[in-house]
């Protein structure tokens, strides 16, 4: 029950991410159509909510524990990352009144952290379990 | 195992009953805290754009549009090109009443070196301004020169930097400090670098409204000081008779409005956040008197092992201070990290001057949102724990034999 | 430690026949002395439960008083009153008495740490041990069927180790075997200078009894 509860948390916020960054979180979206300097930035939030997405999706019908651990340190991982990929990895535009400073860059911030917490607390979780099955 | 442990354990092993108090006190704390940044800040960005308008009267252009972009320049950075004959200057100068009047020339940038958007350009006069050298002594203390700009505090740049606009070079020199208004995102040089941009602009055949063929012949905004003692209102109407071509703007009639909305705005949070406590405590109210006949039996079991009753009332106000502390510290939390990186979109969604307290203050608010949240939630379990403690286990124990 | 009841009784009011009251418990004197059983039976109903709570100090008798030794339970404070039976008397109430959010073993250290005391585990121990309950220690009440939960209630009682205890219906969920075990105990509690009281309407009780007393409709004789 416990573990179904970190993956929806982990599923749920993964396809925030992933929505969002194609819709109202996304990158800016400049009039005359051309691209605008944090498109990268929404592209890369895009992938990394579908390969967490994924991930969560993995360690809800994967049964043997090491493999779940494993799952979960590479979700923490790309949730780590993910942190960094709006304005430190891929630029973002430079007036903080732009919708990817105001809205996108802290939007997904708050939400890779949150994968990054939920991650952890699952694998957390996971560990004690093995530990109270060997013991 | 002790009374601080059985206290845990009880609301551990509960989880559904803890988890309703943490998340009820949560959201009391979340919205005034939420609420009283907001309203705060609001306010601040009031007080300051008072501060930094520092004239009494804006004459603009006659142009319907130019009072609404003057505003809108002011309050949220909206980007403003319009001009008037330069000699509405003297005029304005030479009306009874009037003690000092200063000129400043916008200019948008197309593409600037720092911004994927237009930043709006000032040019004022560094001899008779007002309204600007005040504001950029605070950080500058020394005449700026020609191709030298101050940038407000939200361009993107730092001080040293080059600043490219029309394929022009200028050299930063100073930050300014945030105002909270439209203001933090312009970019202010003296008039001979402001003639220069004019002219690389028409260079680059960007088309910007001047009727005249000489560029030091137009200006976009003269702000008036009135004569001490002078009614405002009176020079503000010898103005608009007699500077053809432009309107006078009260700055007071200005900051009037701005004000109404604030108020419009604060009272619809205090609203709201009126609204969601009646709410949380009805719902608070109800878990607690869920609670008494859920804990009857278990409690009838402390009296009878010897616990007193108000050991009773005590360990079960303790339970309900720690969830709603807990709860308190959470939604404080939570409305620190909905407010504060979102503070660019509430200011531009809000359309109003925006200043966001300092370190100090923010500690303030959190501290007062959680403690009264936390002793609201401890007075709402005041009752219940009264009434819990009075429970006669001979009876209670009884029940269901 | 004699526990000493003077001419107590109990009302409730409601209508019953021509009166506002009914008395469930008419006056009645008692004494318990240390050292020996005293078994109380009866039939449902007969105030037997009534009479428990009051010589515990767990409800004020109508009329008449009870006493410890020479304190008159009654006259203390809740905080004092409360106290001492925390620490003299010892009561395994009729019902289901666990504390849900406790295990096993919590519950049975509870009485010992309500007033800050150190938990006694070993006694603890020995107890779960005597009452076939070791194995069940860290599990939670909802998990016990009535016999475990009857001899966890026990279990708890006698680690605390008051001076006097008063047990209602203790056997009721209890097999054979199990039923000598706990009469057992009483008695071993009681040759160590205890004051026990075991109230039940079953026969069991009465071989290990060094007195037995019998209620009928609210009033006692000596059997």
């Amino acid at each position: 029950m416990k573990k179904n509860v970190f993956c929806g948390l982990l599923l749920a916020l993964a396809a925030v991410i992933a929505i969002g960054s194609v819709t109202v979180l996304g990158p800016c979206v400049h009039e005359d159509g051309s691209e605008a300097p944090c498109i990268g930035a929404g592209r890369a939030v895009l992938i990394g909510g579908c390969a967490l997405a994924i991930l969560a999706v993995l360690i809800l019908f994967i049964r043997k524990s090491s493999v779940r651990i494993v799952l979960f340190f590479i979700s923490l991982f790309v949730a780590a990352v993910g942190i960094a990929l709006p304005g430190t990895i891929f630029p973002v535009c430079r007036m903080d009144t732009m919708h990817c400073r105001a809205v996108m860059q802290p939007a997904m911030v708050i939400l890779f952290a949150s994968e990054l917490i939920v991650s952890v607390c699952g694998l957390i979780v996971e560990w004690n379990r093995i530990r109270r099955e060997r013991a | 195992m002790n009374h601080f442990s059985l206290m845990i354990r009880n609301l551990t092993r509960r989880p559904g009953r803890t988890i309703s108090l943490i998340l009820l006190t949560a959201f009391l704390a979340m919205s005034l805290f939420c609420g009283t940044i907001v309203v705060s800040s609001l306010r601040r960005g009031l007080a300051s754009m008072e501060n930094r308008l520092g004239a009494d009267i804006i004459v603009v252009p006659a142009e319907a549009e130019s009072k609404a972009s003057m505003k809108n320049l002011l309050l949220q950075g909206t980007i403003g090109t319009f001009y008037m004959d330069a000699s509405a200057l003297e005029k304005v100068r030479e009306t009874e009443g009037v003690e000092k009047a200063s000129a400043q020339i916008f200019l948008s940038s197309m593409k600037a070196d720092c911004c994927s958007v237009k930043v709006q350009i000032i040019g004022f006069d560094p001899e008779n301004d007002f309204v600007v050298q005040p504001w950029i002594a605070e950080s500058l203390n020394c005449p700026l020169g020609d191709m030298e700009v101050v940038v407000g505090s939200r361009v993107e740049t730092d001080v040293g930097n080059n600043f490219r606009i029309y394929d022009r070079s200028c050299r930063v020199v100073a930050k300014l400090a945030s105002t909270g208004t439209g203001l933090d995102t312009a970019v202010y040089c003296n008039m001979n670098t402001i003639h220069i941009l004019l002219q690389a602009a028409e260079e680059k055949g960007i088309f910007h409204k001047i009727d005249s063929g000489n560029d030091s012949e137009v200006v976009s905004a003269i702000y008036v000081k009135v004569l001490s003692g002078t009614d405002p209102g009176l020079v503000n109407s010898r103005l608009n008779g007699h500077v053809r071509k432009a309107t006078a703007i009260r700055t007071a009639g200005m900051m009037t409005e701005v004000s109404d909305s604030l108020s419009g705005v604060s009272r619809t949070i205090a609203v709201l956040i009126g609204a969601i406590w009646v709410l949380a405590l009805i719902i608070l109210f109800i878990v607690f008197s869920m609670m008494v006949n859920e804990r009857r039996r278990e409690l009838a079991v402390y009296r009878l092992l010897g616990m007193s009753r108000k050991m009773l009332s005590g360990m079960i106000l303790k339970e309900t201070a720690l969830c709603s502390f807990t709860g308190a510290l959470c939604g404080t939390v939570l409305g620190a990290i909905l407010v504060f990186p979102f503070t660019t979109l509430i200011e531009t969604s809000l359309k109003l001057p925006y200043l966001a307290p300092g370190a100090g203050t923010v500690a303030l608010y959190a501290c007062i949102a959680i403690l009264v949240t936390a002793a609201v939630g401890c007075v709402s379990g005041f009752r219940t724990a009264s009434r819990l403690s009075q429970v006669d286990p001979g009876t209670t124990l009884r029940e269901g034999v | 430690m004699q526990l000493r009841a003077e001419n107590i009784s109990r009302r409730y009011f409601r209508k019953h026949g021509e009166a506002n009251f009914i008395e469930v418990v008419h006056p009645v004197s008692l004494t318990l002395e240390s050292g020996k059983i005293t078994v109380l039976n009866g039939k449902s109903g007969s105030g037997k439960t009534t009479l428990l709570n009051m010589l515990a100090g767990l409800l004020n008798p109508s009329e008449g008083e009870v006493y410890l030794n020479e304190t008159n339970l009654y006259a203390l404070e809740d905080k004092d009153l409360s106290r001492l039976r925390s620490e003299k008397i010892g009561v395994i109430p009729q019902g289901r008495s666990a504390v849900d959010t406790l295990s096993v073993y919590e519950n049975i250290l509870l009485p010992g740490i309500l007033y800050g005391g150190i938990p006694r585990t070993e006694e603890a121990e020995n107890w779960m041990d005597v009452f076939g309950i070791s194995e069940l220690r860290n599990a939670m009440p909802a998990e016990l069927s009535g016999g475990e939960l009857r001899r966890m209630a026990i279990a708890r009682t006698l680690t605390a180790g008051p001076e006097v205890i008063l047990a209602d219906e203790p056997t009721g969920d209890l097999d054979s075997d199990n039923t000598a075990v706990v009469l057992t105990a009483f008695q071993q509690a009681a040759k160590a200078g205890k004051t026990v009281l075991v109230v039940s309407h079953e026969t069991d009780a009465e071989a290990y009894a060094d007195q037995i007393y019998h209620m009928n409709h609210g009033t006692i004789e000596q059997g």
